[in-house]
């Protein structure tokens, strides 16, 4: 391969993709950072203000509850995906009948557009005429139904089981790719040693697709910090912005109350955010791989 | 090498240039074919047809009378459509006419991308006379340019299900019904199994009967001083203000899924005779003729005892502005075009357009028009024939910026809600004005 | 012998029953949006189980009356064909530099992979602002200024699973089509091309998807409704006072099953795709 690794080579095929990728992407990356030290509407000249912007942060109440119920959402979809996803992969992981038909329509919610799955789930969480809520009332159980959405609790674990349900199918293909790449041998070899199902799980499964499952864990908190539309659908970030996550939130700030410059700088936070948990989630799972 | 980087630069010019292609062969269409000019419109709606009906026949009637122009509409729903202008505007490419949202479009002006349109009004001396005062001062900046012009008339209040109120035995609203009546109300409805007011706090801005209520505690006396600095939100008519929400929320008056109903699903409460009465407006009443016909009544809202100000307030003030672009004044045949559009707009013809899809235009010409198969759009018209009672200068919220209508909003559904106390909700508003 | 085939029939019974658990409960959203969007909007604010006394598709009339589909979906496709072939030729490119080829210095290669991979976790709303701006700067609009945006938020997934796969096929590759005297250009057309099949396919899926799905960009740039893709389509039905519920239900339906089908149609490549391309991510 050395051979043909000539500089120029490199330079031309890398180009096209660093050139879209530093002027669609990092660039307005920079810009939206830059913006964040200014006042700015969204029309006319913005205003350099330093470091108010952050400053204000740290004061606003309804910023510190929507990055409360961000990780709330983090952690419930984190932990629930990983081993929900991890244990429907191995169910479908024997060879059974209808696996391949199963396998399609536990998938088939992550092709959707996130905002048919927002307005799909308002019908089923709605408090008033909600699906949840119209059951529970013709068994009997009136006394046990909750405000799913739009109470001041409820909402983010709702978000959550939504992401999940949208989710599952996605990651747990990603799991069973991993699945598929464990040699026979080595599953009969646990076997032959008398491991019972959870000790295969436990010491063969799961050090043998470690990374595997760090992709998964890449893409799942990646994905957790821009969920938008769902929440958006539900409740909008309300009743009086209990229901709030950053992305809400600071779109909310951006783009309804015209403050480009103050939203800008939730949006900064939270993309740095985001970035730290990746990286200490990489850092963590690069050591134990060692 | 250098040929090669050469080939790729211009297959991707070749590219873009085929996309780009269409818009510029447009252009010269448009110098080509003669005479016949092109203007856009830019509107809140996505499907105009459908939704802003009375606006899609005055273009076509408009079309009809003036075969030489054509008017290119081009629609989003209203979120993505301010989004949209304000991004067209740090390209310049605004429509030449546009709805704008009122708190937005000021700040449009000062940038200096509005047509002012004093000279329109000076040319077509008439349709200044038949836009009252309030109409055309919702849309003037300190300097006096009239940067808009409002697209329809705002008309707000509640509407009541007269049927259900006779089933509970009660009197009817009128005019001056106070507040302690209407705590009435919301007893006997919750004894009956009635939800009194539909409401939907998802849509945080449809509180259109409170923004009434507000003015009859002094809101355009204050605002004022207050937006100076001189004086706060958190002020004691305000507070005893808030304090009616409070009660009000506690007294259970809306729904008990207010916070997750939008204002269409508050919408389809009233519809379905859940609740007897509905915050809204004028928009609704064609819906209401469909459906309850002569059941609807119409109420400009409680009076306060406890208030200094004035208790004979209305509501029919200028919605959102239609703005005209800059770059209009710059190209003579257009600005022409546009005129007569907007001539044509508020011209009287457009009225009867305007009073026959049950919409109230801005303009305040005598037409005749037969009502008697909108019963509903009847009883609004007929409560806007209150003489005595005051339209105040503006919608209390259109005169603030984004920021601080959002709050405003917020803390009204937060204390109806129960979410704040009225001291909170209008703190909170106090801190949001004090970082604009 | 027997009872361990019977406790072995035993556990394959309660997977099946397991497996259909799951997949019905992941099902019911969608079974529950069948029944919606038959309904009026009335039946589904006041009578929300209820089941419509007759099989009604005026809603699916409506939605075919106020939106043009055969446009909608034409419009789609323009985008979805114009972005691919894009950005599958320079990702691919680029991702073979960052998996095969050697570097003087391999520090410099793995900062330009991390560097590429950040992306993942922008959202897209940060961008909106910013992308305008540039494309009104290098003068693109409309569906021309959808593309680029469009490859850029792919490079980053992209990358991610090409880099993967292409690591994962042995070297030995290389080395025999070097000795056989083949040049880079039929290295990679001739041989890895085709090797890399499946994780091409998952590529396309998801893309094909994302952009299919679309919203916050294409709502923003897209000025003429004419060019409209399909995710706009239910903004038609909302006005500023009034909202079609059923129909943006009844729409989202006939959005969905096409997207069922294409997916359908592709997904035993996804697995495989995935296989290598997300094992060494």
């Amino acid at each position: 391969m050395y051979w043909l690794s000539k500089k120029r080579y490199i330079v031309l095929m890398l180009i096209p993709t660093l050139l879209i990728y530093i002027v669609y992407m990092i660039a307005p990356i920079i810009v939206a950072v830059g913006y964040s030290f200014t006042k700015y509407s969204g029309i006319g000249n913005a205003k350099f203000i330093g470091l108010n912007n952050y400053i204000r942060l740290l004061g606003d109440s309804t910023f510190m509850l929507s990055l409360k119920n961000t990780m709330v959402i983090f952690v419930v979809i984190f932990i629930f995906l990983m081993v929900g996803a991890f244990s429907v992969a191995l169910l479908l992981n024997n060879k059974l009948k209808f696996n391949g038909t199963a396998k399609a329509l536990i998938f088939s919610p992550a092709i959707i557009a996130p905002i048919i799955v927002g307005i799909i789930w308002v019908f089923i969480l709605d408090p008033e005429v909600g699906l949840i809520n119209s059951i529970m009332n013709e068994i009997g159980l009136e006394k046990h139904t909750q405000l799913w959405i739009g109470g001041d609790k409820l909402t983010p674990y709702c978000v959550a089981f939504i992401y999940l349900w949208q989710q599952l199918g996605y990651v747990a293909t990603i799991f069973i790719a991993g699945l598929k790449m464990i040699p026979e041998e080595v599953m009969e070899a646990a076997k032959v040693d008398g491991a019972n199902a959870w000790q295969k799980v436990r010491y063969v499964t799961i050090p043998m697709i470690r990374s595997t499952i760090s992709t998964a864990a890449i893409l799942i908190i990646t994905g957790t910090f821009k969920i938008f539309e769902v929440v958006q659908q539900l409740t909008n970030g309300g009743p009086n912005h209990v229901s709030e996550t950053l992305v809400t939130y600071s779109y909310a700030t951006t783009f309804s109350n015209g403050e480009y410059g103050y939203g800008m700088s939730m949006a900064t936070i939270t993309f740095i955010i985001s970035l730290m948990i990746t990286a200490i989630y990489s850092f963590f799972a690069r050591e134990k791989v060692e | 090498m250098k040929k090669r980087i050469l080939a790729i630069i211009s297959a991707t010019t070749m590219v873009v240039s085929m996309l780009t292609g269409c818009s510029e062969s447009q252009k010269e269409d448009y110098a080509s074919e003669n005479k016949k000019v092109a203007i856009t419109l830019g509107m809140h709606v996505a499907n105009v047809e459908e939704q802003e009906p009375v606006t899609a026949d005055i273009i076509k009637a408009f079309e009809a009378a003036n075969p030489d122009i054509v008017v290119e509409v081009k629609g989003n729903d209203k979120d993505e459509h301010v989004k949209k202008m304000k991004m067209a505007a740090q390209a310049d490419e605004l429509p030449d006419i546009f709805w704008m949202d009122a708190s937005v479009a000021p700040e449009l002006n000062e940038a200096g991308l509005l047509l002012d349109l004093n000279g329109f009004l000076k040319e077509y001396s008439e349709i200044g006379d038949a836009l009252a005062d309030n109409m055309k001062e919702a849309s003037q900046a300190e300097d006096g340019a009239q940067y808009g012009l409002p697209y329809q008339s705002l008309v707000t209040g509640i509407w009541y299900n007269k049927a259900l109120f006779e089933k509970c035995g009660l009197e009817l609203p009128v005019n001056g019904t106070t507040f302690e009546e209407l705590e009435n109300m919301v007893k006997v409805f919750n004894e009956n199994g009635i939800t009194p007011i539909a409401q939907g706090a998802k849509d945080t801005y449809s509180i259109w009967a409170f923004l009434i209520a507000i003015e009859r505690y002094g809101y355009f006396d204050k605002i004022d001083t207050i937006l100076a600095g001189n004086e706060k939100f958190n002020n004691t008519e305000f507070l005893k203000f808030f304090e009616k929400l409070q009660i009000l929320g506690r007294d259970g008056a809306f729904p008990s899924n207010a916070a997750t109903m939008t204002y269409f699903q508050a919408k389809e409460a009233f519809l379905a005779e859940k609740t007897a009465m509905f915050d809204s407006g004028m928009w609704d009443a064609g819906e209401l003729d469909k459906t309850m016909g002569v059941n609807t009544g119409f109420w400009w809202g409680p009076t306060f005892s406890d208030s200094d100000s004035p208790q004979t307030v209305k509501m029919k003030v200028s919605s959102a502005p239609l703005c005209v672009s800059k770059a209009v004044g710059e190209d003579k045949i257009k600005q022409e075009a546009v005129y007569k559009f907007l001539a044509f707009y508020y011209g009287e013809e457009a009225a009867k357009i305007s009073y026959e899809g049950s919409i109230i235009p801005s303009t305040n010409y005598q037409v005749e028009v037969d009502l008697s198969e909108k019963p509903a759009f009847a009883a609004i018209v007929e409560a806007l024939n209150a003489e005595t009672w005051i339209s105040p200068k503006a919608q209390p919220d259109l005169v603030l910026k984004e920021a601080v209508q959002a709050q405003l909003y917020d803390s009204i559904y937060g204390t109806m809600l129960g979410n704040y106390t009225p001291e909170e909700a209008l703190d909170k508003i106090d801190i949001v004005l004090d970082q604009q | 012998m027997i009872v361990n085939k019977i406790s072995r029939n035993r556990r394959k019974i309660s997977l099946y029953i397991l497996l259909s658990f799951v997949t019905f409960l992941v099902m019911l959203p969608f079974l529950w949006m069948l029944l919606l969007s038959i309904k009026t909007n009335s039946e589904i604010f006041r009578m929300p189980l209820s089941i419509p006394d007759r099989l009604s598709f005026d809603n699916f009339r409506r939605a075919l009356n106020t939106l043009d589909f055969l446009q909608l979906y034409k419009n789609t496709f323009l985008i979805v064909i114009m972005t691919m072939a894009i950005e599958l030729t320079i990702t691919f490119l680029s991702s073979f530099v960052l998996a095969r080829m050697v570097f003087e210095n391999p520090k410099i290669k793995s900062m330009i992979y991390g560097f590429l991979i950040i992306g993942l976790t922008i959202s897209p709303f940060i961008l909106l602002f910013p992308v305008y701006k540039i494309n009104t700067i290098i003068g693109l609009k409309e569906q021309a200024g959808l593309i680029f945006p469009y490859v850029a938020s792919s490079i980053s997934f992209n990358t991610l699973l090409f880099v993967g796969y292409m690591k994962s096929l042995p070297s030995e590759i290389d080395e025999a089509a070097v000795i056989d005297g083949c040049s880079l250009r039929q290295l990679i057309l001739q041989v890895i091309v085709p090797m890399s099949k499946p994780v091409i396919a998952t590529v396309v899926i998801f893309n094909v998807l994302y952009i299919w799905n679309e919203f916050p960009f294409a709502s923003i740039i897209l000025q003429d409704s004419t060019n409209y893709t399909l995710s706009l389509g239910a903004s038609f039905f909302k006005g500023k006072y009034n909202i079609d519920y059923a129909g943006i239900i009844a729409s989202s339906v006939m959005m969905i099953i096409p997207q069922l089908l294409f997916y359908g149609l592709f997904q035993k490549n996804i697995v495989d795709g995935m296989t290598a391309g997300a094992i060494k991510g």
